[in-house]
């Protein structure tokens, strides 16, 4: 396999995601079609991952768990970005919208986080020789994480949605702030954790993984968002079909 | 006063005697061979730190199948979260 053959994967994904926002006729059978090739692209990843790809240099088979590791990290900031991307629009034109597509991007955004967390954890037993260490990397994902926790437990505060929303938004925003400090913190601090590679430093059949992890790893992210949102959109509608708490008494005659 | 002035002169001459020392003799020429160097202890940590990054991680599937398996397991069990909560009747 060549590095660019998951780009070419990438590609038809990334077309479907269009087809589906687009155009309502192919929302039908655009979310199972993705589904059904992230379930193929998983089971080959695990052919790849385990078997196909070089050991590392220095950290061998140990380093294979990089190509589920490192896409799962990526699809929680991309998550987070499409929420802070959602919570903005909503600021700036009150749509239930883009208020249902925030809240399924941080639940889904949290789940990738915490498993990528989970699996740099495993990870990092072998390698550093202990299962956790207070690296800066380490703590700004922790806090990331917990901000966006923050923000699920938020939305549930308040029974208004029109109040929810807003105050959701405005945390959307503030939880955003530590993406960046996630990102960088490798190169602003110390940091145990390696900085980011890029294709001219890692060997190509390396990079192939990698990106085939990442284009599986998209698929479930397009999906899960999907029915997240529509849970979160018939929630919504059924918040705002219904009575007032407390009816009106009739007037005393 | 000459007896004082003999024995002050005799104290003076003992110590003086322990205090200047005995002149050197010349030195002989440096030896050809440098004297070798005192041997330097190795340093060894309890737990073996000094040997880390010396070499290459062995074994360790144990850790890349539990990855993996993880990965998989959350895959499937968020699926089924979405799909037991979209069965549910929706609640405000």
């Amino acid at each position: 396999m060549t590095p660019t053959l998951p780009l070419v994967v990438l590609a038809l994904v990334v077309a479907g995601i269009v087809a589906h926002v687009t155009s309502p006729a192919a929302r039908r059978w655009v979310s199972p079609a993705v589904g059904a090739l992230g379930v193929l692209m998983l089971a080959a990843l695990w052919y790849l991952g385990l078997f196909w790809a070089p050991p590392e240099q220095y950290m061998s088979d140990v380093g294979r768990i990089l190509y589920v590791h490192v896409p799962h990290v990526w699809m929680a900031l991309l998550a987070f970005t499409l929420n802070v991307g959602c919570a903005v629009a909503y600021l700036t034109k009150k749509s239930w919208v883009t208020d249902a597509l925030a809240e399924a991007a941080a639940e889904v955004g949290v789940y990738f986080g915490a498993v990528g967390v989970l699996m740099g954890s495993i990870w990092a037993r072998p390698t550093w020789g202990v299962w956790w260490d207070w690296d800066p990397r380490l703590i700004s994902t922790t806090v990331m994480l917990l901000a966006y926790v923050g923000y699920l437990a938020l939305r549930s505060f308040t029974d208004d949605p029109e109040r929810r929303a807003t105050w959701s938004a405005a945390a959307a925003i503030l939880s955003y702030v530590s993406l960046p400090i996630v990102w960088f913190s490798v190169r602003w601090w110390n940091s145990l954790h390696q900085v980011q590679s890029n294709p001219s430093t890692v060997d190509k059949p390396m990079v192939a993984v990698l990106r085939w992890g990442a284009v599986t790893m998209l698929c479930f992210l397009f999906v899960f968002i999907v029915k997240r949102y529509e849970l979160a959109r018939s929630r919504q509608t059924a918040a705002l079909e219904l009575p007032p708490l407390e009816a009106p008494r009739p007037e005393a005659a | 006063m000459k007896p004082l002035t003999l024995s002050l002169w005799l104290l003076s001459a003992v110590a003086l005697a322990d205090v200047v020392p005995p002149p050197e003799p010349r030195e002989a020429e440096a030896p050809s061979t440098p004297a070798p160097a005192p041997e330097v202890p190795v340093v060894t940590h309890p737990a073996g730190i000094e040997r880390a990054g010396a070499g290459v991680i062995q074994g360790g599937w144990e850790y890349v199948y539990a990855a993996y398996g993880l990965g998989t397991a959350g895959v499937l069990a968020y699926a089924a979260s979405l799909f037991v909560r979209r069965q549910r009747p929706s609640r405000p």
